[in-house]
């Protein structure tokens, strides 16, 4: 059969001496950019929750500081929702690293495919546990602070606006990058699941 | 850096022995020059994994799996798609591309364009086919029953006969 000389061919391909390298020097490599890897996910997720947690800290203390009902609750519901942000984000990121590549192609897929399904949940749902508690919140706070008058009406206008833009960013991202990749996952795992005659 | 020299040796002994699987399915699923980058994104995944392999299922498939899922999550990540030959359909022989602009074609460019052409898992199922894999352990590797990898194999083996060797 003619594709037995192909497998020949196949097999007795050439790797680039560029590319086989020497193991030691893989490996270096490989840590190198483990390395780097780890560096920046530390730093992104430093800065998240360090910005965070310092917004915590400045509005749990105006909290106490503060007079008045408005200042205090929008203190409150500041503190709630950055603190919100912060669980949402770390634990939706600890269930995506324990993803194994050494698992079966199907299972592996089916790991991505879910892991896609809560990040497409989380940015969906985006204005009530990201937007709301703090664009409330901080309106509140305004508010509170400088009484209701023209000021805090083009504040609200204004953080309105701003939730609205990162709404729509989020849902764009959802359905211009997310839902094709899940489309797709969907697609391998019925055809790795279909049985055919 | 401390370096852990027994898991050295580890990655070494299967670098060795599955190098050239490796670099199949890399220039399998990335066009070009890039299969180099698909092929060291497999070997961190096998650095990365070596620490949990238990030695319980063969290295073979051990690797292969690796290989598969990386270069799955690689052509996810990919801007450019190639064509895509839908081999469940009728007359696939109608519908090849154009594969050598002039000259004799290797069987090696042969093959290489036909594996352009197939969707994901069939482009995975005929790379593990041409390394000679066992229909058993191509459905442990992707997740498929043996009985489906073998009416797989058969269509895509039709496919290529009609697209190269029909008269």
């Amino acid at each position: 059969m003619e594709l037995d000389r192909f497998k020949s061919a196949w097999q007795s391909q050439e790797i680039e001496p560029s590319v086989d390298r020497a193991a030691a020097d893989i490996v270096t490599s490989i840590e190198r950019r483990l390395e780097t890897l780890n560096r920046t996910i530390l730093w992104r997720d430093g800065v998240e929750t360090g910005s965070a947690l310092a917004g915590i800290v400045l509005f749990g203390c105006l909290f106490f500081v503060l007079r008045g009902a408005l200042v205090k609750s929008g203190a409150a519901l500041i503190t709630a929702g950055l603190a919100l942000i912060i669980f949402r984000l770390r634990s939706s990121s600890r269930k995506d690293i324990t993803r194994r590549a050494d698992v079966s192609v199907a299972d592996f897929c089916a790991g991505q495919a879910a892991a896609l399904d809560r990040q497409i949940a989380l940015l969906r749902s985006v204005a009530w546990w990201y937007l709301g508690p703090v664009i409330i919140g901080v309106n509140l706070f305004f508010v509170g602070l400088s009484g209701p008058n023209r000021a805090s009406l083009i504040y609200l206008v204004a953080t309105l606006v701003f939730a609205v833009v990162v709404y729509r960013l989020n849902i764009s991202t959802v359905r211009h990058k997310l839902v094709p990749v899940r489309r797709e996952l969907a697609s391998i795992l019925e055809e790795l699941r279909h049985e055919e005659q | 850096m401390n370096r852990d020299t027994d898991k050295e040796s580890r990655f070494e002994r299967l670098l060795e022995a599955n190098k050239r699987r490796l670099a199949g399915i890399a220039r399998s699923y990335a066009a070009g020059d890039e299969w180099h980058d698909l092929y060291q994104d497999m070997l961190l995944q096998i650095w990365r994994s070596l620490d949990a392999f238990q030695e319980r299922a063969s290295v073979e498939t051990w690797v292969y799996r690796i290989a598969l899922n990386t270069a799955l999550t690689h052509r996810r990540r990919a801007a450019v798609r190639p064509r895509q030959v839908n081999l469940t359909d009728e007359g696939v022989a109608g519908r090849h591309e154009v594969v050598a602009a002039s000259g004799p074609v290797s069987e090696l460019e042969l093959l290489r364009g036909f594996i352009g052409s197939l969707g994901e898992i069939d482009r995975a199922v005929f790379t593990l086919y041409l390394d000679d894999v066992s229909y058993r352990e191509m459905g442990e590797i992707l997740g498929m029953s043996e009985s489906n990898v073998g009416v797989r194999i058969n269509r895509i083996k039709n496919a290529f006969q009609a697209r190269y060797f029909s008269g």
